[in-house]
């Protein structure tokens, strides 16, 4: 037990693998927030008149709301006129291909591992980068354009296909929705736009990289993709961070709409910087994300492996509005040091004879505290609607902590709701099982916890799986048990 | 602004009656009445704020008018149920206790007195387990108490048969209020079963808000048992909180039945290495129905382990909820915590809301949970109608099962048998009736 806890600890103290930043002439405004700001970034972004309209509804209405304190976190309050609402790097016009993006940027992207200049040939995955709050670089746009589908950068989207987003943006997660998400509808800087027409299935995944950059710049996404009738996407959302003082917000908005018989699979490897060792620093990442089923048969999947962040508060949910439609969330949330997470899913049942999955895998060492949250709702109206939960938590070191509060609320007789969760540690005898079969400590507790995700793993496209289990090893490094 | 009618009316009650309540000659007594009284005045009922009340709206009582139960007279209600087997029979009424025991008397070892009329020997024991702190009711339970019951069990006593607590409220006329106390005291190595009876009567509206405080010391076994069967005019609102030493054991049934509006809270925490609880219950509710359970087990020491089991059948327009807190402590190893809720919902219009809640802050510790909602299993249904048995049967034959779980370990035969009619009654007419349409 003892050489085993001390692995764990040593895997533990690790650093941070991905801290590194990289020095580019920013173009930012003075930090603070009030109406001239949001005139400014919407100015700045030559966007619609109705847009700056949107803003500023949501601005003023947030102005009332006040900051929700019910998630199991604590953290230091959040000077919001600290933070620098928009920051994009110094290029007048957008680059068209790769070659006109700063050699830098394209360095720092090498050291996150997705070399873009390769990522045509090799791997056939389309990449929206987002460096700080402007798109720099969007592959495949061509190919994706032959097919009708729409991958490209929030702002593009509301010079170029103004009337699509404005029928949708909003229709998910509406600008009053919480806090956090109506500070997003006043302040979002940039994000991407995918548009996937009637009857197409996108040929390869897309995916975004964000990474927060720029000192004590907030970053506001706003995702929003649209999948028409019978239409097929996969979206891959990547993120690491580099190795920062203060704490950032992050506080993105993602929305999603099925129409019928469409399929969304959203898959989210999230790696932000968690903090030192004591807690200091880290990104506090407050994330709106909702999908909804609009359709008849339509299907939206959540992935999620969360990794990093000081404090991660998030609930993918989905809106099974269509009648046999299908809701999906899969997750794995690791927290170490004094990470703090909670973070599940709601699904609300409203169409007949709906259904949903829920799988949570929550990893605690050190002093993380893992915390899942989720609802699970049945409307009167739908009638067979079926559900399956399982949450289950790992704990790692004696000092962690593990919660769940899942809330199921039913009002149809005819709708079946399970929930199952079991909370552990792993066991001794496993270990000991492990190492007398001459395996190490640290690559046992790395097997048997990637064991333990592996129904989460699978649900990932391949290279995010490959990604997701060597994040896994780098986080809980240092903290077998 | 939610209308303040009950809390005003009760707040004024304990400022005209504070110098005539029980132990008002005694600073302690007097003092923590005060002090709940304040808080009850700062804090009122619980709102749909708290997390544990967010399912559970309390207006329906807001706007009622209570008034303490005046004293009655200390006569058994003249329809008391039957005895739970043979049993030591008590009921609690306003102006003290009345016994139906044997004529040979209590067994040595065994004491059952009037609260109010035992107040010193409960120092350092009342309102140490319920504080007035949590949300609830315990704060206006506390500054208003006039009426309930203290049993004692010394240490290494066995009891050989149970002991019935019948709370019996009623009013006519008016709305009336009535605060139980109840401090029960297993002595080390004691062993004992005892039932708490709610029953109300009379044609105006009745809120019984009752509260007991359980010590389970050492080595001790305790059943208990809370029925609640109200009527239909009937608001409940109720705590048990209990206290476990080293190897006690604590068995709880919480079987709620009546009343329009109940709420029960149980907790218990694990103080002493070893010690063990199951808290099982069921919840049945028809009609307009609200029936809500709160239970919290709290791992504070190592070694502990506990077991829950809670069901509910929920029909018409009822409306079931259950919410089950565990706590593991920081350094609480050793944990074993099992969990099972479990709800059948037979109409379109009952709702059930359900919330397992684990809270882990130790590593060494197995702690499982599982919550279902569902309906009848059709293919359990079509088996036995295909064996000739009706629609309606064996709708009542599949919940009086599910019900039986719950019921089965229930340590006195008499309830137990009585209890398992009863369900089966119950369950019987509702899906008759249903059938028909």
């Amino acid at each position: 037990m003892s050489d085993s806890s001390h692995d764990i600890e040593s895997l533990a103290n690790r650093e941070y693998k991905w801290g590194f930043v990289t020095d580019i002439e920013q173009d930012t405004i003075p930090p603070g927030l009030n109406e001239d700001v949001i005139r400014h970034i919407s100015a700045k972004k030559g966007e619609p008149s109705w847009m700056l309209e949107w803003r500023l509804k949501a601005y003023r209405r947030w102005l009332e709301m006040t900051e929700p304190h019910w998630p199991h976190v604590h953290y230091d309050p959040i000077d919001y006129q600290s933070i620098v609402y928009y920051a994009a790097p110094k290029k007048q016009d957008g680059p068209a291909s790769l070659d006109e993006v700063d050699p830098e940027l394209l360095r720092t992207f090498e050291k996150l591992g997705i070399p873009l200049a390769e990522q045509k040939q090799l791997t056939g995955v389309a990449v929206d980068a987002v460096f700080d709050s402007v798109s720099v670089a969007t592959t495949f746009k061509e190919k994706l354009g032959e097919l009708g589908i729409i991958f490209c950068s929030m702002s593009e989207a509301l010079r170029d296909h103004s009337e699509l987003v404005k029928k949708y943006i909003g229709s998910v997660v509406p600008y009053s929705d919480n806090f956090f998400a109506t500070l997003n509808s006043a302040v979002f800087t940039d994000g991407s736009f995918v548009y996937v027409p009637k009857g197409v299935r996108c040929p390869m995944e897309l995916s975004t990289y964000f990474r927060i950059n720029a000192q004590k710049t907030g970053q506001f996404e706003r995702t929003l993709i649209v999948a028409d009738e019978g239409s097929h996407v996969s979206y891959l959302e990547g993120c690491t961070a580099p190795m920062r003082d203060e704490n950032q917000l992050h506080a993105a908005v993602v929305e999603l709409v099925a129409l019928e018989n469409a399929e969304i699979k959203y898959s989210t490897v999230q790696n932000w910087y968690p903090g030192d060792k004591d807690g200091r620093g880290g990104i506090f990442n407050f994330v709106t994300k909702r999908g909804r089923c609009a359709g008849r048969r339509s299907k939206i999947s959540w992935t999620q492996v969360e990794t990093g962040s000081a404090i991660t508060w998030k609930y993918p949910s989905v809106l099974l509005q269509g009648d046999d439609s299908i809701g999906e969330f899969y997750s794995v949330a690791v927290t170490n040091n004094r990470q703090q997470a909670d973070t599940g899913t709601k699904m609300i049942h409203i169409g007949k004879n709906t259904r949903s999955t829920i799988v949570s895998k929550g990893i605690s060492a050190g002093r993380g505290q893992n915390t899942y949250r989720g609802l699970v709702e049945v409307h009167p109206r739908a009638t067979d609607a079926r559900n399956y939960t399982q949450c289950d938590s790992l704990l790692i070191g004696d000092r962690c902590g593990a919660h769940t509060f899942p809330y199921i609320d039913a009002r149809n007789s005819e709708a079946v709701v399970e929930h199952e969760a079991c909370t552990s540690k792993i066991g001794e005898d496993q270990l000991f099982y492990c190492q007398q079969r001459g395996i190490s400590a640290e690559d046992a507790v790395s097997m048997i916890v990637n064991g333990f995700c592996k129904q989460v793993f699978r649900e990932l496209p391949m290279e995010f799986a490959v990604e997701a289990q060597k994040l896994l090893g780098v986080t809980l490094e240092g903290s077998v048990g | 602004m939610s209308p303040v009618v009950a809390q005003d009316s009760l707040i004024e009650a304990y400022r005209s009656r504070r110098a005539e309540l029980a132990g008002a000659e005694s600073g302690w007594v007097e003092e923590l009445r005060r002090q709940a009284a304040e808080r009850f005045e700062e804090t009122g009922l619980p709102g749909p704020r708290e997390e544990v009340w967010r399912h559970t709206p309390l207006d329906p009582i807001r706007r009622v008018p209570f008034r303490p139960a005046a004293n009655g007279a200390a006569t058994l209600p003249v329809d008391l149920p039957e005895r739970v087997g043979e049993a030591y029979r008590v009921a609690v009424t306003g102006s003290g206790i009345l016994l139906d025991i044997p004529e040979n008397g209590l067994p040595r070892g065994l004491t059952i007195g009037s609260l109010v009329e035992s107040l010193d020997r409960v120092k350092g024991r009342l309102g140490q387990l319920a504080d007035c702190e949590s949300p609830g009711i315990t704060a206006v339970n506390t500054a208003l108490f006039d009426r309930g019951v203290l049993i004692e069990l010394a240490p290494h006593v066995t009891l050989d048969r149970p002991v019935h607590v019948v709370h019996h409220v009623e009013s006519n006329g008016e709305p009336r209020a009535a605060f139980p106390r109840v401090v029960i005291v297993a002595g080390e190595g004691s062993q004992g079963v005892i039932v708490e009876h709610y029953r109300s009567g009379g044609d105006s509206p009745t809120l019984s808000a009752p509260v007991t405080e359980i010590f389970v010391e050492s080595n001790a076994r305790l059943d208990h048992v809370r029925l609640q069967e109200e009527s239909e005019r009937a608001f409940h609102v109720g705590r048990v909180v209990a206290e476990q030493r080293s190897a006690s054991r604590l068995r709880s049934w919480s079987l709620a039945l009546g009343s329009s509006l109940a709420r029960v809270d149980i907790e218990t925490r694990l103080a002493g290495e070893g010690a063990e609880c199951s808290l099982e219950g069921i919840f049945a509710g028809r009609n307009r129905q609200h029936l809500d359970h709160y239970t919290r087990i709290d791992h504070a020491s190592p070694s502990t382990s506990s077991r829950e089991t809670y069901k509910g059948i929920l029909d018409d327009r009822a409306r079931g909820v259950f919410l089950g807190h565990i706590l593991v402590r920081p350094g609480a190893q050793k944990i074993n915590a099992n969990q099972t809720s479990r709800s059948v919902v037979l109409s379109r219009g009952a709702r059930v809301n359900m919330k397992p809640w684990l809270e882990i802050y130790a590593d060494d510790v197995r702690c499982t949970h599982g919550t279902t909602v569902g309906h009848l299993d059709d293919d359990a249904l079509f088996y036995l109608r295909s064996r000739g048995i009706s629609l309606a049967e064996a709708r009542a034959t599949l919940l009086r099962g599910f019900a039986w779980e719950v019921l089965k370990e229930l340590p006195v035969d008499t309830l137990r048998s009585r209890l398992d009619r009863q369900m089966l009654m119950w369950l019987g007419n509702g899906v008759a009736g249903r059938l028909e349409s």
